[in-house]
Protein backbone atom coordinates (compact mmCIF):
# COMPACT_ATOMS: atom_id res chain seq x y z
CA UNK A 1 0.00 0.00 0.00
CA UNK A 2 2.48 2.32 1.38
CA UNK A 3 4.87 1.85 -2.51
CA UNK A 4 1.45 2.25 -4.30
CA UNK A 5 1.10 5.91 -3.26
CA UNK A 6 4.64 7.18 -3.65
CA UNK A 7 4.37 5.34 -7.09
CA UNK A 8 1.41 7.61 -7.91
CA UNK A 9 -1.55 4.79 -7.87
CA UNK A 10 -3.23 6.10 -4.77
CA UNK A 11 -4.73 9.25 -5.39
CA UNK A 12 -5.78 10.11 -1.51
CA UNK A 13 -2.41 9.73 -0.15
CA UNK A 14 -0.81 13.10 0.43
CA UNK A 15 2.69 14.72 1.33
CA UNK A 16 5.60 15.82 -1.46
CA UNK A 17 8.25 13.61 -3.52
CA UNK A 18 11.13 14.81 -4.97
CA UNK A 19 13.72 12.66 -7.12
CA UNK A 20 17.05 14.11 -8.12
CA UNK A 21 15.72 17.27 -6.48
CA UNK A 22 13.29 17.97 -8.28
CA UNK A 23 9.37 17.80 -7.30
CA UNK A 24 7.21 15.06 -8.64
CA UNK A 25 3.65 15.21 -8.66
CA UNK A 26 1.49 12.72 -7.64
CA UNK A 27 -1.18 10.42 -9.49
CA UNK A 28 0.11 9.32 -12.72
CA UNK A 29 2.15 6.22 -12.89
CA UNK A 30 3.50 7.43 -16.81
CA UNK A 31 4.92 10.48 -14.92
CA UNK A 32 6.02 8.49 -12.03
CA UNK A 33 8.13 6.51 -14.99
CA UNK A 34 9.38 9.09 -16.91
CA UNK A 35 11.01 10.62 -13.91
CA UNK A 36 13.09 7.45 -13.19
CA UNK A 37 11.54 5.40 -10.86
CA UNK A 38 10.15 1.66 -10.49
CA UNK A 39 7.99 -0.18 -8.19
CA UNK A 40 9.21 -4.23 -7.42
CA UNK A 41 5.08 -4.70 -6.17
CA UNK A 42 4.58 -6.64 -2.81
CA UNK A 43 2.00 -8.80 -4.13
CA UNK A 44 4.04 -9.71 -7.70
CA UNK A 45 1.54 -12.32 -8.89
CA UNK A 46 -1.05 -9.88 -9.27
CA UNK A 47 0.58 -6.32 -9.77
CA UNK A 48 3.87 -7.40 -10.83
CA UNK A 49 3.38 -9.79 -13.77
CA UNK A 50 0.92 -11.02 -16.14
CA UNK A 51 1.11 -14.49 -14.99
CA UNK A 52 -0.28 -16.22 -18.63
CA UNK A 53 2.22 -14.67 -20.39
CA UNK A 54 5.74 -15.65 -21.32
CA UNK A 55 8.78 -14.11 -19.67
CA UNK A 56 9.71 -12.03 -22.95
CA UNK A 57 6.13 -10.44 -23.19
CA UNK A 58 6.58 -9.63 -19.44
CA UNK A 59 9.84 -8.40 -19.32
CA UNK A 60 9.49 -5.97 -22.50
CA UNK A 61 5.56 -4.27 -21.32
CA UNK A 62 7.44 -1.17 -19.95
CA UNK A 63 9.85 -0.90 -22.86
CA UNK A 64 7.27 -2.00 -25.69
CA UNK A 65 7.17 1.61 -27.16
CA UNK A 66 11.08 2.04 -27.39
CA UNK A 67 10.94 -1.76 -29.36
CA UNK A 68 8.61 -0.67 -31.76
CA UNK A 69 10.05 0.31 -35.91
CA UNK A 70 7.16 1.77 -37.21
CA UNK A 71 3.88 -0.48 -36.80
CA UNK A 72 5.06 -3.55 -35.32
CA UNK A 73 7.86 -4.39 -32.69
CA UNK A 74 11.28 -5.54 -33.50
CA UNK A 75 11.09 -8.57 -31.73
CA UNK A 76 14.40 -9.49 -32.81
CA UNK A 77 15.95 -7.43 -30.76
CA UNK A 78 13.56 -7.79 -27.81
CA UNK A 79 14.07 -11.12 -27.90
CA UNK A 80 17.85 -10.40 -27.47
CA UNK A 81 17.46 -7.78 -24.70
CA UNK A 82 15.07 -10.38 -22.45
CA UNK A 83 17.98 -13.39 -23.38
CA UNK A 84 20.49 -11.08 -21.87
CA UNK A 85 18.87 -9.67 -18.95
CA UNK A 86 17.62 -13.35 -17.73
CA UNK A 87 21.15 -14.17 -18.18
CA UNK A 88 22.77 -11.73 -16.49
CA UNK A 89 19.96 -12.32 -13.61
CA UNK A 90 19.90 -16.13 -13.93
CA UNK A 91 16.60 -16.81 -14.12
CA UNK A 92 15.88 -20.04 -14.23
CA UNK A 93 13.02 -20.97 -16.91
CA UNK A 94 12.80 -23.81 -19.37
CA UNK A 95 13.16 -20.60 -21.85
CA UNK A 96 12.29 -16.75 -22.12
CA UNK A 97 8.84 -18.20 -24.11
CA UNK A 98 7.65 -19.88 -20.88
CA UNK A 99 4.70 -18.44 -19.32
CA UNK A 100 6.12 -17.42 -16.22
CA UNK A 101 3.14 -18.62 -13.91
CA UNK A 102 4.91 -21.90 -14.45
CA UNK A 103 8.37 -20.07 -12.74
CA UNK A 104 9.35 -20.65 -8.94
CA UNK A 105 8.84 -17.12 -7.12
CA UNK A 106 12.67 -16.57 -6.72
CA UNK A 107 12.66 -16.47 -10.60
CA UNK A 108 9.38 -14.53 -11.12
CA UNK A 109 10.26 -11.99 -8.82
CA UNK A 110 13.64 -11.83 -11.21
CA UNK A 111 11.21 -11.55 -13.91
CA UNK A 112 10.07 -7.94 -12.62
CA UNK A 113 13.72 -7.19 -11.38
CA UNK A 114 14.56 -7.71 -15.00
CA UNK A 115 11.65 -5.92 -16.58
CA UNK A 116 12.17 -2.42 -14.32
CA UNK A 117 16.14 -2.99 -15.25
CA UNK A 118 15.49 -2.84 -18.66
CA UNK A 119 14.38 0.60 -18.52
CA UNK A 120 16.78 3.66 -17.02
CA UNK A 121 16.00 4.19 -13.84
CA UNK A 122 17.19 6.02 -10.94
CA UNK A 123 15.16 4.88 -7.92
CA UNK A 124 13.51 1.19 -7.65
CA UNK A 125 10.99 0.88 -5.15
CA UNK A 126 11.32 -3.13 -3.95
CA UNK A 127 8.55 -4.27 -1.80
CA UNK A 128 8.85 -6.65 0.48
CA UNK A 129 11.51 -8.87 -2.40
CA UNK A 130 11.72 -12.28 -0.96
CA UNK A 131 8.30 -12.72 0.53
CA UNK A 132 7.50 -16.19 -0.79
CA UNK A 133 10.83 -17.09 -2.28
CA UNK A 134 12.64 -20.01 -1.62
CA UNK A 135 16.00 -19.46 0.94
CA UNK A 136 18.42 -20.12 -2.05
CA UNK A 137 16.08 -17.61 -4.74
CA UNK A 138 16.48 -14.90 -1.51
CA UNK A 139 19.84 -14.77 -0.91
CA UNK A 140 20.32 -14.79 -5.06
CA UNK A 141 17.63 -11.27 -4.68
CA UNK A 142 19.53 -10.02 -1.90
CA UNK A 143 22.64 -10.09 -3.79
CA UNK A 144 21.44 -8.92 -6.83
CA UNK A 145 19.81 -5.60 -5.29
CA UNK A 146 23.16 -5.37 -2.92
CA UNK A 147 24.94 -5.21 -6.79
CA UNK A 148 22.05 -2.99 -7.98
CA UNK A 149 22.70 -0.48 -5.41
CA UNK A 150 26.70 -0.71 -5.56
CA UNK A 151 26.17 0.20 -9.52
CA UNK A 152 24.39 3.88 -8.46
CA UNK A 153 21.00 2.94 -8.47
CA UNK A 154 18.90 3.94 -6.02
CA UNK A 155 17.04 1.48 -4.08
CA UNK A 156 14.22 1.96 -1.51
CA UNK A 157 13.53 -1.02 0.27
CA UNK A 158 10.14 -1.77 2.03
CA UNK A 159 10.26 -4.69 4.52
CA UNK A 160 8.91 -5.90 7.67
CA UNK A 161 12.50 -8.68 7.86
CA UNK A 162 14.60 -7.37 10.19
CA UNK A 163 17.57 -9.27 8.73
CA UNK A 164 17.00 -8.07 5.19
CA UNK A 165 16.98 -4.71 6.47
CA UNK A 166 19.97 -5.28 8.47
CA UNK A 167 21.97 -6.67 5.90
CA UNK A 168 21.01 -4.70 2.95
CA UNK A 169 19.99 -0.91 3.95
CA UNK A 170 22.87 2.04 4.41
CA UNK A 171 19.75 4.13 5.95
CA UNK A 172 16.79 2.62 7.84
CA UNK A 173 13.32 4.85 8.30
CA UNK A 174 11.17 3.78 10.55
CA UNK A 175 7.44 4.12 10.27
CA UNK A 176 5.12 3.41 13.16
CA UNK A 177 1.39 3.97 12.33
CA UNK A 178 2.07 5.85 9.10
CA UNK A 179 4.08 7.75 11.00
CA UNK A 180 8.26 8.50 11.45
CA UNK A 181 9.37 7.23 14.37
CA UNK A 182 12.90 7.39 13.71
CA UNK A 183 15.90 7.03 11.53
CA UNK A 184 19.09 4.89 12.41
CA UNK A 185 22.23 5.23 9.81
CA UNK A 186 24.08 2.01 9.09
CA UNK A 187 26.40 2.08 11.89
CA UNK A 188 23.57 2.57 14.48
CA UNK A 189 21.57 -0.37 12.79
CA UNK A 190 20.91 -2.79 15.25
CA UNK A 191 17.97 -5.11 16.16
CA UNK A 192 17.90 -4.08 19.11
CA UNK A 193 17.45 -0.55 18.22
CA UNK A 194 15.50 -1.00 15.58
CA UNK A 195 12.66 -3.01 17.83
CA UNK A 196 13.05 -0.39 20.44
CA UNK A 197 12.04 1.99 17.54
CA UNK A 198 9.22 -0.30 16.63
CA UNK A 199 7.35 -0.25 19.71
CA UNK A 200 7.89 2.94 20.90
CA UNK A 201 9.83 2.82 23.94
CA UNK B 1 20.25 0.31 -18.33
CA UNK B 2 23.14 2.23 -17.34
CA UNK B 3 22.95 0.87 -13.72
CA UNK B 4 23.25 -2.28 -14.85
CA UNK B 5 26.42 -2.23 -17.19
CA UNK B 6 29.26 -2.88 -14.14
CA UNK B 7 27.26 -6.78 -13.84
CA UNK B 8 29.17 -9.23 -15.60
CA UNK B 9 27.18 -10.35 -18.93
CA UNK B 10 26.70 -14.23 -18.42
CA UNK B 11 25.06 -15.64 -21.79
CA UNK B 12 23.23 -18.68 -21.01
CA UNK B 13 22.81 -21.27 -23.48
CA UNK B 14 19.82 -23.00 -23.60
CA UNK B 15 17.07 -20.17 -23.13
CA UNK B 16 16.20 -20.07 -27.02
CA UNK B 17 12.80 -20.46 -28.47
CA UNK B 18 11.32 -23.58 -27.86
CA UNK B 19 7.26 -24.77 -27.86
CA UNK B 20 6.56 -26.70 -24.82
CA UNK B 21 4.19 -30.05 -25.95
CA UNK B 22 1.68 -28.15 -23.42
CA UNK B 23 2.14 -24.97 -25.57
CA UNK B 24 1.92 -27.04 -28.78
CA UNK B 25 -1.63 -28.94 -27.62
CA UNK B 26 -2.95 -25.46 -26.57
CA UNK B 27 -2.85 -23.83 -30.13
CA UNK B 28 -4.02 -27.23 -31.63
CA UNK B 29 -6.65 -28.22 -29.29
CA UNK B 30 -9.47 -25.32 -30.99
CA UNK B 31 -8.78 -26.88 -34.66
CA UNK B 32 -9.19 -30.08 -33.08
CA UNK B 33 -12.66 -29.76 -31.72
CA UNK B 34 -13.19 -28.07 -34.94
CA UNK B 35 -12.42 -31.06 -36.91
CA UNK B 36 -14.63 -33.10 -34.53
CA UNK B 37 -17.87 -31.27 -34.75
CA UNK B 38 -17.01 -30.92 -38.39
CA UNK B 39 -16.87 -34.95 -39.01
CA UNK B 40 -19.99 -35.25 -36.48
CA UNK B 41 -22.47 -33.16 -38.66
CA UNK B 42 -21.06 -34.64 -41.62
CA UNK B 43 -21.65 -38.08 -40.06
CA UNK B 44 -25.52 -37.70 -40.27
CA UNK B 45 -26.47 -39.10 -43.54
CA UNK B 46 -27.54 -37.67 -46.36
CA UNK B 47 -24.01 -37.22 -48.08
CA UNK B 48 -24.30 -35.32 -51.22
CA UNK B 49 -20.58 -34.77 -53.02
CA UNK B 50 -19.06 -31.35 -51.79
CA UNK B 51 -18.89 -29.49 -54.66
CA UNK B 52 -16.89 -25.86 -55.29
CA UNK B 53 -19.84 -24.21 -54.67
CA UNK B 54 -20.71 -26.02 -51.51
CA UNK B 55 -17.30 -24.54 -50.36
CA UNK B 56 -17.92 -20.90 -52.15
CA UNK B 57 -21.44 -20.43 -50.47
CA UNK B 58 -20.27 -21.20 -46.90
CA UNK B 59 -17.22 -19.06 -47.10
CA UNK B 60 -19.64 -16.05 -48.44
CA UNK B 61 -21.66 -17.10 -45.14
CA UNK B 62 -19.14 -16.39 -43.16
CA UNK B 63 -18.11 -13.01 -43.95
CA UNK B 64 -19.96 -11.09 -42.12
CA UNK B 65 -19.88 -13.02 -38.75
CA UNK B 66 -15.92 -13.39 -39.42
CA UNK B 67 -15.32 -9.80 -39.84
CA UNK B 68 -17.25 -8.59 -36.83
CA UNK B 69 -15.25 -11.84 -34.74
CA UNK B 70 -11.92 -10.78 -36.02
CA UNK B 71 -12.78 -7.18 -34.06
CA UNK B 72 -14.58 -9.27 -30.91
CA UNK B 73 -11.49 -11.01 -30.56
CA UNK B 74 -8.98 -7.99 -29.48
CA UNK B 75 -12.49 -7.04 -27.32
CA UNK B 76 -12.48 -10.65 -25.64
CA UNK B 77 -9.05 -11.09 -24.82
CA UNK B 78 -8.58 -7.47 -23.48
CA UNK B 79 -11.72 -8.74 -20.50
CA UNK B 80 -14.69 -7.00 -22.63
CA UNK B 81 -17.10 -8.09 -24.38
CA UNK B 82 -19.48 -6.45 -26.77
CA UNK B 83 -23.13 -7.26 -27.12
CA UNK B 84 -24.14 -4.39 -29.35
CA UNK B 85 -22.50 -5.86 -32.89
CA UNK B 86 -26.23 -7.15 -34.50
CA UNK B 87 -27.63 -3.64 -34.17
CA UNK B 88 -24.40 -1.77 -35.18
CA UNK B 89 -24.33 -4.32 -38.34
CA UNK B 90 -27.73 -2.92 -39.26
CA UNK B 91 -27.58 0.76 -38.31
CA UNK B 92 -24.36 0.62 -41.10
CA UNK B 93 -26.08 -1.11 -43.44
CA UNK B 94 -28.75 1.37 -43.06
CA UNK B 95 -26.26 4.09 -43.30
CA UNK B 96 -24.68 2.89 -46.71
CA UNK B 97 -28.15 2.56 -47.99
CA UNK B 98 -28.96 5.95 -47.12
CA UNK B 99 -25.31 7.46 -48.57
CA UNK B 100 -25.99 5.79 -51.85
CA UNK B 101 -29.29 6.57 -52.36
CA UNK B 102 -27.74 10.15 -51.85
CA UNK B 103 -29.86 11.49 -49.14
CA UNK B 104 -28.11 11.80 -46.16
CA UNK B 105 -29.01 15.35 -45.80
CA UNK B 106 -32.44 14.75 -47.04
CA UNK B 107 -33.24 12.05 -44.83
CA UNK B 108 -31.83 13.97 -41.50
CA UNK B 109 -33.68 16.56 -41.90
CA UNK B 110 -36.92 14.66 -43.10
CA UNK B 111 -36.70 13.13 -39.95
CA UNK B 112 -36.19 15.87 -37.71
CA UNK B 113 -39.34 17.40 -39.45
CA UNK B 114 -37.03 20.49 -40.91
CA UNK B 115 -37.28 18.87 -45.09
CA UNK B 116 -37.74 22.75 -46.00
CA UNK B 117 -34.16 23.51 -44.81
CA UNK B 118 -32.76 21.46 -47.64
CA UNK B 119 -32.06 23.56 -50.39
CA UNK B 120 -33.40 22.32 -53.66
CA UNK B 121 -29.91 20.96 -56.07
CA UNK B 122 -27.98 20.77 -52.65
CA UNK B 123 -24.80 18.43 -52.98
CA UNK B 124 -24.27 15.94 -50.31
CA UNK B 125 -21.24 16.33 -49.29
CA UNK B 126 -19.96 12.05 -49.29
CA UNK B 127 -22.02 11.75 -53.06
CA UNK B 128 -19.08 13.93 -54.59
CA UNK B 129 -17.29 10.59 -53.82
CA UNK B 130 -16.96 7.54 -56.13
CA UNK B 131 -20.45 5.86 -54.69
CA UNK B 132 -18.83 2.76 -53.25
CA UNK B 133 -15.64 4.95 -51.63
CA UNK B 134 -18.92 7.04 -49.66
CA UNK B 135 -20.34 3.88 -48.81
CA UNK B 136 -16.98 2.27 -47.51
CA UNK B 137 -16.39 5.44 -45.73
CA UNK B 138 -20.09 5.82 -44.39
CA UNK B 139 -19.87 2.11 -43.24
CA UNK B 140 -16.92 1.99 -41.12
CA UNK B 141 -17.57 5.81 -39.94
CA UNK B 142 -21.04 4.78 -38.54
CA UNK B 143 -19.01 1.48 -36.86
CA UNK B 144 -16.10 3.40 -35.18
CA UNK B 145 -18.80 5.87 -33.62
CA UNK B 146 -20.86 3.03 -32.59
CA UNK B 147 -17.72 1.51 -30.89
CA UNK B 148 -16.24 4.82 -29.50
CA UNK B 149 -19.25 5.24 -28.01
CA UNK B 150 -19.22 2.17 -26.47
CA UNK B 151 -16.15 2.79 -24.95
CA UNK B 152 -16.83 5.64 -23.61
CA UNK B 153 -19.77 4.41 -21.46
CA UNK B 154 -16.62 1.63 -20.31
CA UNK B 155 -14.01 3.95 -19.71
CA UNK B 156 -15.97 7.27 -18.52
CA UNK B 157 -19.02 5.79 -16.77
CA UNK B 158 -16.85 2.67 -15.89
CA UNK B 159 -20.03 0.41 -16.81
CA UNK B 160 -18.99 -3.20 -16.92
CA UNK B 161 -19.03 -4.08 -21.47
CA UNK B 162 -21.64 -7.00 -20.58
CA UNK B 163 -24.31 -3.69 -19.23
CA UNK B 164 -23.01 -0.90 -21.26
CA UNK B 165 -23.18 -2.47 -24.94
CA UNK B 166 -26.46 -4.28 -23.73
CA UNK B 167 -27.98 -0.78 -23.58
CA UNK B 168 -26.20 0.28 -27.11
CA UNK B 169 -27.35 -3.15 -27.98
CA UNK B 170 -31.29 -1.32 -28.02
CA UNK B 171 -29.62 1.88 -28.74
CA UNK B 172 -28.38 1.49 -32.10
CA UNK B 173 -31.01 -0.60 -33.29
CA UNK B 174 -33.28 2.51 -32.40
CA UNK B 175 -31.11 4.45 -34.13
CA UNK B 176 -30.90 2.25 -37.05
CA UNK B 177 -35.17 2.47 -37.37
CA UNK B 178 -35.30 6.11 -36.54
CA UNK B 179 -33.00 6.96 -39.37
CA UNK B 180 -34.81 4.33 -41.96
CA UNK B 181 -38.21 5.23 -41.02
CA UNK B 182 -38.48 1.63 -39.35
CA UNK B 183 -38.59 0.53 -43.62
CA UNK B 184 -35.37 -1.27 -45.11
CA UNK B 185 -33.75 1.61 -47.41
CA UNK B 186 -33.37 0.22 -51.17
CA UNK B 187 -30.29 2.16 -53.02
CA UNK B 188 -28.21 1.60 -55.69
CA UNK B 189 -25.53 -1.31 -55.46
CA UNK B 190 -23.23 -0.36 -57.81
CA UNK B 191 -21.81 -3.67 -58.11
CA UNK B 192 -21.67 -4.08 -54.40
CA UNK B 193 -23.48 -6.74 -54.47
CA UNK B 194 -20.89 -9.19 -55.84
CA UNK B 195 -18.90 -8.52 -53.14
CA UNK B 196 -20.37 -11.47 -51.46
CA UNK B 197 -22.05 -13.70 -53.89
CA UNK B 198 -20.45 -17.33 -53.69
CA UNK B 199 -19.08 -17.38 -57.05
CA UNK B 200 -17.28 -14.34 -58.15
CA UNK B 201 -17.49 -12.50 -61.38
CA UNK B 202 -14.01 -12.64 -62.41
CA UNK B 203 -13.34 -16.22 -62.96
CA UNK B 204 -9.44 -16.44 -61.69
CA UNK B 205 -10.85 -15.74 -58.12
CA UNK B 206 -12.16 -19.45 -56.43
CA UNK B 207 -13.67 -17.05 -53.77
CA UNK B 208 -16.01 -13.98 -53.91
CA UNK B 209 -13.98 -10.61 -53.03
CA UNK B 210 -15.46 -10.55 -49.36
CA UNK B 211 -14.32 -13.60 -48.79
CA UNK B 212 -10.90 -12.75 -49.74
CA UNK B 213 -11.38 -9.38 -47.77
CA UNK B 214 -12.02 -11.48 -44.72
CA UNK B 215 -9.06 -13.53 -44.80
CA UNK B 216 -6.67 -10.39 -45.70
CA UNK B 217 -7.65 -8.82 -42.84
CA UNK B 218 -7.42 -11.95 -40.72
CA UNK B 219 -3.65 -12.13 -41.72
CA UNK B 220 -3.20 -8.34 -40.82
CA UNK B 221 -4.86 -8.77 -37.64
CA UNK B 222 -3.35 -11.40 -36.34
CA UNK B 223 -0.14 -9.96 -36.84
CA UNK B 224 -1.26 -6.72 -34.96
CA UNK B 225 -2.34 -8.97 -31.92
CA UNK B 226 1.27 -10.77 -31.86
CA UNK B 227 4.04 -7.86 -33.12
CA UNK B 228 2.36 -4.71 -32.27
CA UNK B 229 2.51 -2.39 -29.15
CA UNK B 230 -1.85 -2.46 -29.13
CA UNK B 231 -1.62 -6.39 -29.23
CA UNK B 232 0.32 -7.22 -26.50
CA UNK B 233 -1.24 -3.76 -24.39
CA UNK B 234 -4.36 -5.87 -24.93
CA UNK B 235 -3.41 -9.29 -23.84
CA UNK B 236 -1.94 -7.68 -20.51
CA UNK B 237 -4.86 -5.94 -19.59
CA UNK B 238 -7.27 -8.51 -20.05
CA UNK B 239 -5.41 -11.06 -18.54
CA UNK B 240 -3.99 -8.17 -15.17
CA UNK B 241 -5.01 -5.32 -15.72
CA UNK B 242 -3.52 -3.86 -12.60
CA UNK B 243 0.35 -5.16 -13.69
CA UNK B 244 -0.70 -3.61 -16.50
CA UNK B 245 -1.52 -0.02 -15.04
CA UNK B 246 1.58 -0.25 -12.75
CA UNK B 247 3.60 -0.97 -16.32
CA UNK B 248 2.84 2.76 -17.31
CA UNK B 249 -0.17 1.34 -19.64
CA UNK B 250 -2.50 3.68 -20.74
CA UNK B 251 -5.61 1.02 -19.92
CA UNK B 252 -8.53 3.97 -20.98
CA UNK B 253 -7.16 4.85 -24.05
CA UNK B 254 -6.01 1.44 -25.25
CA UNK B 255 -9.28 0.21 -24.58
CA UNK B 256 -10.95 2.88 -26.60
CA UNK B 257 -9.02 2.05 -29.36
CA UNK B 258 -10.14 -1.70 -29.11
CA UNK B 259 -13.44 -0.93 -29.34
CA UNK B 260 -13.19 1.66 -32.15
CA UNK B 261 -10.94 -1.14 -34.02
CA UNK B 262 -13.59 -3.38 -33.45
CA UNK B 263 -16.32 -0.84 -34.48
CA UNK B 264 -14.63 -0.35 -37.94
CA UNK B 265 -14.63 -4.12 -38.24
CA UNK B 266 -18.48 -4.06 -37.57
CA UNK B 267 -19.38 -0.89 -39.71
CA UNK B 268 -17.36 -3.00 -42.48
CA UNK B 269 -19.75 -6.15 -42.40
CA UNK B 270 -22.59 -3.66 -42.28
CA UNK B 271 -21.12 -2.65 -45.74
CA UNK B 272 -21.31 -6.69 -46.50
CA UNK B 273 -24.65 -6.47 -45.17
CA UNK B 274 -26.24 -4.34 -47.70
CA UNK B 275 -24.47 -6.29 -50.24
CA UNK B 276 -26.18 -9.35 -49.61
CA UNK B 277 -29.55 -7.98 -49.00
CA UNK B 278 -28.95 -4.89 -51.55
CA UNK B 279 -31.10 -3.15 -49.23
CA UNK B 280 -30.44 -1.41 -45.67
CA UNK B 281 -32.75 -3.41 -43.58
CA UNK B 282 -32.92 -1.72 -40.06
CA UNK B 283 -34.19 -5.29 -38.63
CA UNK B 284 -31.13 -7.44 -39.97
CA UNK B 285 -28.75 -9.00 -37.90
CA UNK B 286 -30.40 -9.86 -34.50
CA UNK B 287 -28.96 -12.17 -32.56
CA UNK B 288 -25.73 -12.36 -34.84
CA UNK B 289 -23.50 -11.15 -31.09
CA UNK B 290 -24.18 -15.37 -30.58
CA UNK B 291 -22.79 -16.68 -33.21
CA UNK B 292 -19.44 -13.98 -33.24
CA UNK B 293 -19.21 -14.83 -29.58
CA UNK B 294 -19.21 -18.48 -29.88
CA UNK B 295 -16.77 -17.99 -33.05
CA UNK B 296 -14.17 -16.27 -30.91
CA UNK B 297 -14.80 -18.90 -27.97
CA UNK B 298 -14.75 -21.86 -29.96
CA UNK B 299 -11.36 -20.16 -31.69
CA UNK B 300 -9.69 -20.02 -28.15
CA UNK B 301 -10.85 -16.76 -26.61
CA UNK B 302 -11.23 -16.64 -23.18
CA UNK B 303 -14.32 -15.08 -21.77
CA UNK B 304 -12.02 -14.58 -18.56
CA UNK B 305 -9.56 -12.05 -21.03
CA UNK B 306 -5.69 -12.58 -21.97
CA UNK B 307 -6.58 -15.16 -24.48
CA UNK B 308 -7.79 -15.76 -28.41
CA UNK B 309 -5.98 -15.78 -31.84
CA UNK B 310 -7.37 -14.58 -35.07
CA UNK B 311 -6.79 -17.75 -36.78
CA UNK B 312 -8.64 -19.61 -34.16
CA UNK B 313 -11.31 -17.16 -34.46
CA UNK B 314 -11.65 -17.34 -38.14
CA UNK B 315 -11.99 -21.30 -38.13
CA UNK B 316 -14.59 -21.04 -35.48
CA UNK B 317 -17.32 -18.70 -37.79
CA UNK B 318 -15.98 -21.44 -40.25
CA UNK B 319 -17.45 -23.74 -38.25
CA UNK B 320 -20.64 -21.49 -37.15
CA UNK B 321 -21.13 -21.32 -41.23
CA UNK B 322 -20.75 -24.64 -41.90
CA UNK B 323 -23.16 -25.81 -39.15
CA UNK B 324 -25.59 -23.40 -40.56
CA UNK B 325 -25.05 -24.41 -44.18
CA UNK B 326 -25.24 -28.49 -42.88
CA UNK B 327 -28.55 -27.42 -41.20
CA UNK B 328 -29.75 -26.54 -44.29
CA UNK B 329 -28.56 -29.18 -46.92
CA UNK B 330 -30.49 -31.70 -43.83
CA UNK B 331 -33.31 -29.75 -44.42
CA UNK B 332 -33.50 -28.89 -40.42
CA UNK B 333 -36.02 -26.15 -39.86
CA UNK B 334 -34.36 -22.27 -38.63
CA UNK B 335 -35.71 -23.43 -35.14
CA UNK B 336 -33.58 -26.56 -35.11
CA UNK B 337 -30.70 -24.37 -36.28
CA UNK B 338 -31.15 -21.84 -33.36
CA UNK B 339 -31.73 -24.65 -31.21
CA UNK B 340 -27.82 -26.16 -31.80
CA UNK B 341 -26.17 -22.52 -32.08
CA UNK B 342 -27.26 -21.83 -28.83
CA UNK B 343 -25.98 -24.88 -27.47
CA UNK B 344 -22.77 -24.65 -29.34
CA UNK B 345 -22.18 -21.79 -27.15
CA UNK B 346 -23.27 -23.09 -24.02
CA UNK B 347 -20.74 -26.09 -24.66
CA UNK B 348 -17.74 -23.82 -25.99
CA UNK B 349 -18.01 -21.06 -22.80
CA UNK B 350 -18.32 -24.58 -20.65
CA UNK B 351 -14.91 -25.78 -22.34
CA UNK B 352 -13.53 -22.55 -21.40
CA UNK B 353 -14.78 -22.01 -17.54
CA UNK B 354 -13.49 -25.77 -16.99
CA UNK B 355 -9.83 -24.21 -18.66
CA UNK B 356 -9.69 -21.24 -16.45
CA UNK B 357 -10.49 -22.60 -13.34
CA UNK B 358 -7.87 -25.45 -14.23
CA UNK B 359 -4.94 -22.93 -14.72
CA UNK B 360 -6.44 -20.81 -11.72
CA UNK B 361 -5.72 -24.30 -9.59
Amino acid sequence: MRSRAIFGLDRRASGSLRVDGRSLRLGSVRRTLRSGVGLVPEDRQRQGLVLMMSGRANFSLVILEQLRRRLFLDQRRERRLAQDFFGRLDVRAASIEAPVASLSGGNQQKVVLAKWLACRLKVLIVDEPTRGVDVGAKAAIHALIDELARAGLGILLLSSELPELLNLSTRILVLRAGRLAGELPRAAATQENLLRLMAGV
Amino acid sequence: MSALTPLPPLPKPGLGRSMTGERVVAAVAPLLGLALVIALFYAIPPHPRVTMLDLQTVFVHMVIVGIVALGMTFVIISGGIDLSVGSAIALASVATAITLAGGWQFAFLNTLHLGWLNPAGSVNALGRLSPILAAVLAALLTGALCGFYNSLLITVLRLPPFIATLGTLGFYRGVAKWISNSMPVSAPTHGLEHWVRPVPLQEWLPLAPGVWLMLGLGLFLAAVLRRTVLGRYTFAIGSNEATARLCGIRVARTKIAIYVLAGLLTGLAGLMQFARLTQGDPTVAIGVELDVIAAVVIGGGSLAGGQGSMLGTLAGAFLMAYLRNRCTVLGWSNFVQEMIVGHIIIIAVAIDQWRVRRTER
